[in-house]
């Protein structure tokens, strides 16, 4: 490599890993972009590589540009950054003007840097501590996540360390290479047996479980939520991909929409729904509820808003912007939101993307075993709503009719014809399965594919075969998609937090109780009911829910799995939660901190290890003399002149400076043996191993 | 440094005489113990021709000493056959070469027809007298001495010549203390006269044999033949070593090597005869010359960058 392109790659890879800088420090702010801090950080790295003046001349033009295109005009920039400046000087936080120059002041600091140091092991090892440990922190203390990106920067880390190391000391040798491109083969190799690490490298396509089969493919589909219900069915992968990340709440499942005309295939939503259960609340006035505020953070922007129980009263975007959903009354300036009949939440800008963070304010409703059980005529629901809930295609078979019949015979309130559905489904002949899952072809119904022929399923199999199964008793029902309660990611700044993933896409259904209002039911096997719906006992009517729910957690924990992960079912209770068994971001800065610290010393590594092999082997005159070799190598290395002189010059010269007579011994030994022919003493051993010491210490 | 006990009691035995100079006199000996002639260079009156004298003294050689001058002919030098009336033959008178340790003074003030005349008698050890060829006696060491050329009335040595010589040596001034115990020692007596011989000539010539059996590792050789190489492959020289002075290297590091009591030449024994044996037969070019160059420079910039051979494998280069 010619000097240039090792100048350029460094600049390059000390970029790279300062650009890691950006997500975590942008996100802790009201930026809403972060494409201006790339231009900022990174343009002065590259210009570092020419002259100062051009150094000085595109940071300040960069510096001009990113501002016009950011912010519109230069001009009233100015009146902005003097206000904050008094501002802070008069003890404010800086607000955007006075962020957005120092970003620029550490690009060019940065620069200078890597310009003037270059190139030098400080700089580099100062970077790479920096950078990890910023990750790690903005990881731990912050919204930001870093899983994903932590591995990259250990790689470019590494990279950057290996050019510096070429650049410093050019060698002819392949060692290096060769161990470069071994150590990237392992770490690769680690990286693709991680299933996390897998997952974020995946490219996240957010299907539904069916989406894959509408279009034809041949494969299974990949888990996620999506849009389209209408054809149920088939296969699916895991896909451990990151949706969102749940601070603050119990262990909760995740409600997006509901669906209410069931097809014979799959679901799709009925036009014609606008009643207070629908919008506003989910369950009657006297039911308890309890406010909870949960923060939810998305990997990327999804276009759904899931909510823990009934629909949230108010949210709170990143840009601060308040909103209310449960009175449709839209009362924000830049986000505007609106409810679907199916209950969704959808932003109405460009793409309905959710903000990336949004507070969330919604009530958990609590009900009572008399709740429960009541058994009144519907009177709240339409006529027209209860048609739709009650929907049934004219094509659904006799026998699952007459299934449903039997299997509540017993039952007389709903809630106990739910109950009996959700028992029949345990009663051990229906299996939990997302690989051999039959797609129901011509004219078979979904239903009655999977009640009597396949019994073979996951959540949208037995979601929709309870909800078919209570509309044909008559109880009103709709069929609801979200999300489970994710991965307990553990606690952090005092608050639990939850990773949910792609994987943790469910269905579940709610049937609807007259002076209740709609009740959730987990009809999926090896699923529970405990964090989806909350029972008061009678005893305890002062109960807290969201104090209770732990407790509901922990009595359901071995049940309470993660939807689709067939791997965990094996996991006994008490074990490890799976987030702990991955390798967190603390564990590869802990790798990374050993790799270092291994580098660090490895002189006192490369002493033991040379001195234990050269301990073991024969003393002959061809490993005397390699043994002479490598003490030259050492001593050249210590800043001893080795060139030109003769053995015993150079004993001299070492035993005055270390104070030792060993040398000269052994150089006499040597001597001996190279210009006398003589066999070689075994003493020389010993002071050879001697002199490594004291030249290597 | 550490001498061989009979090389050890010589050094002393001069050192009577002769204030420091001990390096001088073992290279002084190193020649004489390795066969070849020493070539003393030096401004007059350092003490060249008394070192030579005590040399002979000590060692119990016969001791001549032929002073040159411009006018010298071959013949003063070889000895002459003259007629005797008496006999009425002609009858051989034996030159100032007819001894063991000649004294060669101000051989560069002597025409160059002369001086090769001494010079076939180093290289022969033996002179033709009117057709007959005269041996010279064993041990035959020849010292001779010069005024730096650049003196008037000198005739520099044709590089032929040079070569012939195994050692150039450099007398130097005496130090400051070396010239006040010179100035103590010559106060009252004659040094010279008191000394005794320490040493025979047959003894002489038994370790000139043993000089011969110094071991030289094939590492060492390397070394001798790459100094060599790169005294002729360096841009500054326009006459490097050739191969006799490979082999004058070889047999003066075998001579140190022994009078340092040791049976294997080192490397160190080559680093430290190199500028000696090198110094008179290297020729710089006019360039270097000009510069400021000096042979005894460039010898010591090879040996500086040249690493030293460690083992036994050849390497070219």
């Amino acid at each position: 490599m010619t000097e240039w392109l090792k100048r350029i790659v460094y600049t390059a890879l000390a970029a790279y890993l300062l650009s890691f800088w950006i997500d975590p420090i942008v996100g802790s702010t009201t930026f809403d972009v972060t494409w201006p801090f790339y231009f900022l950080l990174l343009v002065p790295m590259f210009a570092s590589l020419l002259p100062w003046y051009g150094l000085i001349g595109v940071v300040f033009f960069n510096f001009l540009a990113v501002l016009y295109v950011y912010h519109g005009s230069l001009f009233d920039w100015f009146g902005l950054w003097l206000e904050d400046l008094s501002g802070v000087l008069s003890g404010a936080l800086p607000e955007e003007a006075i962020f957005f120059s120092a970003m620029a002041l550490i690009g060019v600091l940065f620069a200078i840097l890597v310009g003037r140091t270059y190139p030098s092991y400080g700089f580099v090892l100062g970077m790479i501590v920096s950078t990890l440990g910023l990750m790690a922190y903005f990881d731990t203390w912050t919204l930001y996540d870093g899983e994903g990106q932590i591995l990259l920067a250990i790689l470019a880390s590494l990279f950057l360390l290996f050019v510096t190391d070429l650049a410093k000391r050019p060698s002819k040798s392949l060692v290096r290479y060769v161990s470069i491109a071994l150590l990237a083969t392992v770490i690769l190799a680690l990286a693709s047996v991680s299933p996390t690490l897998d997952g974020d490298w995946s490219d996240r396509i957010t299907t539904s479980f069916q989406n894959a089969v509408n279009e034809g493919e041949t494969g299974p589909g990949r888990v996620g939520y999506g849009v389209n219900d209408e054809q149920l069915g088939g296969p699916f992968e895991q896909d451990d991909g990151i949706v969102f990340i749940t601070r603050g709440v119990p262990a909760r499942y995740w409600r997006i929409e509901a669906k209410e005309i069931y097809t014979g295939k799959g679901w799709v939503e009925s036009p014609v729904l606008d009643s207070n259960f629908n919008r506003g609340q989910l369950v009657d006035p006297d039911v308890d509820t309890t406010p909870e505020q949960a923060l939810l953070r998305f990997d990327r922007r999804e276009s759904f808003v899931p909510y823990g129980g009934e629909y949230p009263q108010a949210a709170e975007t990143e840009s601060g912007t308040e909103f209310r959903v449960g009175d449709i009354e839209q009362q924000f300036p830049n986000e505007t939101v609106h409810i679907r009949p199916s209950g969704k939440i959808v932003f109405d800008n460009d793409n309905q993307a959710t903000p990336q963070t949004i507070q969330l304010r919604y009530s958990v409703p609590s009900f009572t075993e008399d709740q429960l059980n009541l058994n009144e005529p519907v009177t709240t629901l339409t006529d027209e709503e209860q048609q739709a809930y009650l929907q049934l295609p004219d094509t659904l078979p006799d026998r699952v009719r007459d299934l449903a019949a039997e299997i509540t015979a017993d039952s007389e309130t709903p809630s106990e014809q739910a109950q009996a559905v959700q028992a029949y489904f345990r009663n051990g002949e229906f299996e939990y399965n997302t690989e051999d899952v039959a797609i129901p072809e011509g004219d078979t119904d979904y239903v009655d594919q999977f009640l009597f022929d396949t019994q073979l399923g996951y959540c949208d199999n037995f979601s929709t075969s309870a909800a078919v199964l209570l509309r044909a008793n008559g109880v009103p029902t709709r069929w609801v998609k979200g999300f489970t309660m994710g991965d307990a990611r553990g606690v952090i700044q005092g608050e639990t937090e939850y990773t949910v993933r792609n994987r943790h896409a469910h269905s579940w259904i709610e049937y609807f109780v007259e002076g209740a209002g709609w009740i959730p039911l987990e009809a999926t096997i090896s699923f529970s009911d405990a964090n989806l719906l909350q029972i008061e006992t009678e005893t305890d009517t002062d109960s807290d829910p969201v104090a209770n729910d732990p407790q509901a957690g922990n009595e359901n924990e071995p049940t309470n799995r993660p939807q689709e992960d067939i791997a965990i079912d094996d996991v006994a209770p008490g074990e490890l939660p799976e987030e702990s068994r991955r390798l967190p971001v603390w564990g590869w800065v802990l790798i990374v901190f050993t790799v270092g610290l291994l580098v660090w010393n490895r002189k006192a590594v490369e002493r033991a290890v040379m001195v234990e092999w050269w301990m073991r082997r024969p003393l002959s005159e061809s490993s005397l003399v390699a043994m002479q070799r490598y003490l030259m190598k050492r001593l050249r290395a210590a800043g001893f002149k080795v060139d030109g002189r003769t053995p015993s010059e150079l004993a001299k010269e070492v035993d005055a400076y270390y104070e030792s007579e060993e040398m000269t011994r052994l150089t006499r030994i040597f001597e001996q043996t190279v210009y006398a022919d003589q066999t070689p003493n075994s003493k020389y051993k010993e002071y050879w191993k001697i002199m490594i010491r004291r030249i290597m210490s | 440094m550490s001498y061989r006990p009979a090389v050890q009691s010589i050094i002393q035995a001069i050192e009577t005489v002769i204030v420091g100079k001990e390096d001088v006199i073992a290279k002084s000996l190193t020649a004489l113990l390795a066969g070849g002639h020493v070539l003393l260079e030096d401004v007059p009156g350092v003490g060249k021709t008394m070192l030579v004298r005590t040399f002979s003294r000590a060692i119990d050689l016969e001791f001549k000493r032929v002073q040159f001058t411009p006018d010298m002919l071959p013949s003063d030098l070889t000895g002459i056959s003259m007629y005797n009336q008496k006999t009425k033959e002609f009858e051989y008178r034996p030159g100032p070469l007819m001894g063991n340790i000649v004294l060669a003074d101000e051989i560069n003030r002597t025409s160059p027809k002369t001086q090769s005349a001494l010079l076939e008698a180093m290289a022969e050890r033996s002179v033709t007298v009117d057709g007959e060829v005269k041996i010279l006696p064993s041990p035959f060491f020849v010292m001779a001495t010069q005024n730096p050329i650049e003196h008037e009335g000198t005739y520099p040595l044709p590089e032929a010549q040079l070569d012939r010589f195994l050692l150039k040596i450099e007398m130097g001034y005496p130090s400051f203390n070396e010239e006040l115990s010179l100035l103590t020692r010559f106060e009252k007596t004659e040094p010279l006269d008191a000394l005794q011989s320490v040493i025979s000539k047959h003894e002489v010539e038994q370790m000139q044999r043993d000089v011969r059996n110094v071991h030289v590792s094939s590492a060492v050789k390397q070394y001798i033949v790459r100094l060599i190489h790169e005294s002729r492959n360096d841009s500054n020289t326009y006459l490097g070593g050739s191969p006799r002075a490979t082999l004058a290297l070889m047999k003066a590091s075998q001579a140190w090597a022994y009078i340092h009591g040791r049976d294997f030449v080192l490397p160190d024994d080559v680093k430290a005869l190199a500028s000696s044996v090198l110094g008179h037969r290297v020729l710089l070019t006019a360039e270097a010359r000009y510069k400021g160059r000096t042979a005894e420079q460039l010898i010591k910039g090879w040996l500086d960058e040249m690493p030293v051979p460690m083992d036994r494998e050849v390497k070219e280069g």
